[in-house]
């Protein structure tokens, strides 16, 4: 019986495994590009060397993107954090017609693909009497609705399992107000969600193009926006700064998520 | 709490989100239907009238249904199969399922730059080889090769958790029953799985035909793709038409939305329970 289920699970392994390596293959061919001397018409580069990072890192405009890219993303954070939590727990529990608009809200990325929203707000905010386009605020403003969704569908589902209603009224009943019951009660018990979702929300804003070149571009270079700029270049160029832009990302997701994680358990 | 001090709490998202989507998108409505000034349909008429523009569209949408074919002929099979492993397995695949999946835009095309450019390893593999003369990664095959990159692994992530309707229980009820494997597909497994199978697909084709940074990164202005169309006409360096790029915004957003609204009405039109 168990030799007929495995005899019965090779094709299962085969194809996993086949779509995986492919999946890997571009990841490899990057990592290995990175780190070799010269990779041109070999099929295998001739040797190692650690060479590009060091020209990639000492460069100063690469350095000044990397800073702009963790800006605006820790941003973004912060205004996830400031605008979009109060309103989405207002929703859940005192505005039942918003809490069924955010959920509507959430298909809309699919709909509403970045490009077209780029051609709207370039004719609004490219003049008087709120000039943004150019400057880094269109990016932390135009990202909010648009890493909504990303925020939205964990917190829900951790507030779904929550007693919310009679969890208010217990605190009302010892007079605590609605901000204490949300900061102590509320967002402690929904804490794994909106870890996951601001995480999210961090990672999409370090790594967003279509916003950066057509809104801002050359006024406030990011990491994306730089690396189009350097496609020309040599391929161990770019594929040590697509190795940074990863290892960024996951290093300043995991600090970002730990520092949230201390602060939460301080309050 | 009263009623005042709620709305307060919500007021600040309600108003980014008027300022920063609906706004844009008014004025991208608004802006369609305006020429040299006045109200009029003409546009949409030099639009559906330009050869170069309609190219746009069919070759946008002939990526998007192939590309959203292969993830689906690729990645159905392949969540099958995840979905018969054991659960460590499953979660092993689908965290590099999603790395794959979100592996997206400039780092994707310059990635794929390296492995199958010109002097790529692959290309060079497939030339000496002697499987293809020639492989150019910067054509239109080669751009759907790209997009499939990401529509695989998609297609198995948006249809992984649906596959929990197909119970083990299931398909031995179905077999105690004398049905075959191929009875089993056609009567129960198509039948129960036949929504979620539409809507991944009308997910890929979305996420496919409103693609811009990978294109764009990849193969620049050379893609009639339109959503580089519209990116030309807001911020190209030779021809710039604000109203043009409007009315191409909104027919992009029609044709993604018809397939949404076609997959409802025909949900409501299949009786349920």
């Amino acid at each position: 019986m168990a030799d007929a289920a495995a005899a019965a699970a090779w094709p299962d392994r085969l194809l996993i495994g086949v779509v995986s390596a492919l999946l890997l293959l571009p990841v490899v061919a990057v990592g290995v590009s990175a780190v070799s001397t010269d990779w041109y018409s070999g099929l295998a580069p001739s040797g190692v060397t650690l060479h590009w990072f060091a020209v990639v890192l000492s460069e100063p405009e690469f350095q000044s993107a990397l800073g702009r890219s963790l800006l605006i993303a820790a941003g973004s954070v912060a205004l996830q954090l400031l605008i979009s939590v109060p309103a989405v727990l207002a929703a859940h529990c005192y505005l039942p017609w918003l809490d069924r608009w955010m959920e509507r809200l959430v298909v809309l990325p699919y709909a509403l693909p970045q490009v077209v929203l780029v051609v709207g707000l370039l004719q609004i905010y490219a003049a008087e009497p709120l000039v943004l386009i150019g400057t880094p605020w269109i990016l932390l403003l135009g990202y909010l609705p648009i890493a909504f969704p990303l925020l939205y569908l964990p917190l829900k589902n951790n507030l779904r399992a929550l007693p919310v209603q009679e969890l208010l009224d217990a605190g009302h009943l010892v007079g605590a107000s609605d901000l204490v019951i949300a900061r102590r009660v509320i967002l402690p018990c929904v804490k794994p969600g909106l870890l996951v979702g601001l995480s999210m929300v961090f990672a999409l804003a370090f790594a967003e193009f279509v916003f950066a070149n057509m809104l801002v571009g050359g006024g406030f270079r990011t990491l994306a926006v730089y690396l189009f700029g350097q496609r020309q270049k040599v391929g161990q160029v770019t594929a040590v700064i697509i190795v940074i832009y990863f290892a960024a990302m996951w290093l300043a997701t995991i600090v970002a998520l730990s520092v949230l994680r201390g602060r939460k358990a301080a309050a | 709490m009263s009623r005042r001090l709620v709305a307060l709490w919500a007021a600040p998202f309600l108003l980014v989100v008027l300022l920063f989507q609906a706004l844009p998108v008014g004025s991208v409505l608004v802006g369609s239907i305006v020429t040299g000034g006045e109200w009029s349909l003409g546009n949409y008429a030099s639009l559906l009238g330009s050869r170069f523009y309609r190219g746009a569209f069919s070759t946008s949408i002939y990526i998007s249904v192939v590309t959203s074919a292969v993830g689906m002929a690729v990645g159905l099979p392949l969540a099958l199969a995840l979905h018969r492993r054991s659960a460590p397995v499953q979660r092993r695949f689908l965290t590099l399922f999603n790395v794959a999946s979100n592996f997206v835009g400039v780092p994707l095309a310059l990635a794929f730059t390296i492995l199958a450019g010109v002097n790529g390893v692959v290309t060079l593999l497939l030339v000496r080889s002697g499987l293809v003369q020639d492989f150019n990664i910067y054509s239109l095959q080669g751009l759907m090769l790209v997009y499939a990159y990401f529509q695989v692994p998609f297609t198995v992530l948006v249809l992984f958790p649906s596959l929990g309707a197909l119970t083990q229980d299931l398909s031995e009820q179905a077999r105690l029953m004398g049905a075959s494997r191929l009875t089993f597909w056609l009567k129960i497994g198509l039948p129960v799985l036949a929504p979620s199978l539409i809507g991944t697909f009308i997910l890929l084709f979305a996420n496919a035909m409103g693609t811009y940074a990978t294109a764009y990164a990849l193969i620049g202005g050379g893609a009639n793709l339109v959503t580089i169309r519209i990116g030309e006409l807001v911020a190209g360096d030779v021809f710039t038409d604000p109203n043009l790029a409007n009315a191409l915004a909104v027919l992009l957003v029609l044709v993604l939305l018809a397939p949404i609204l076609v997959d409802q009405l025909l949900l409501r039109r299949v009786p349920r329970g």
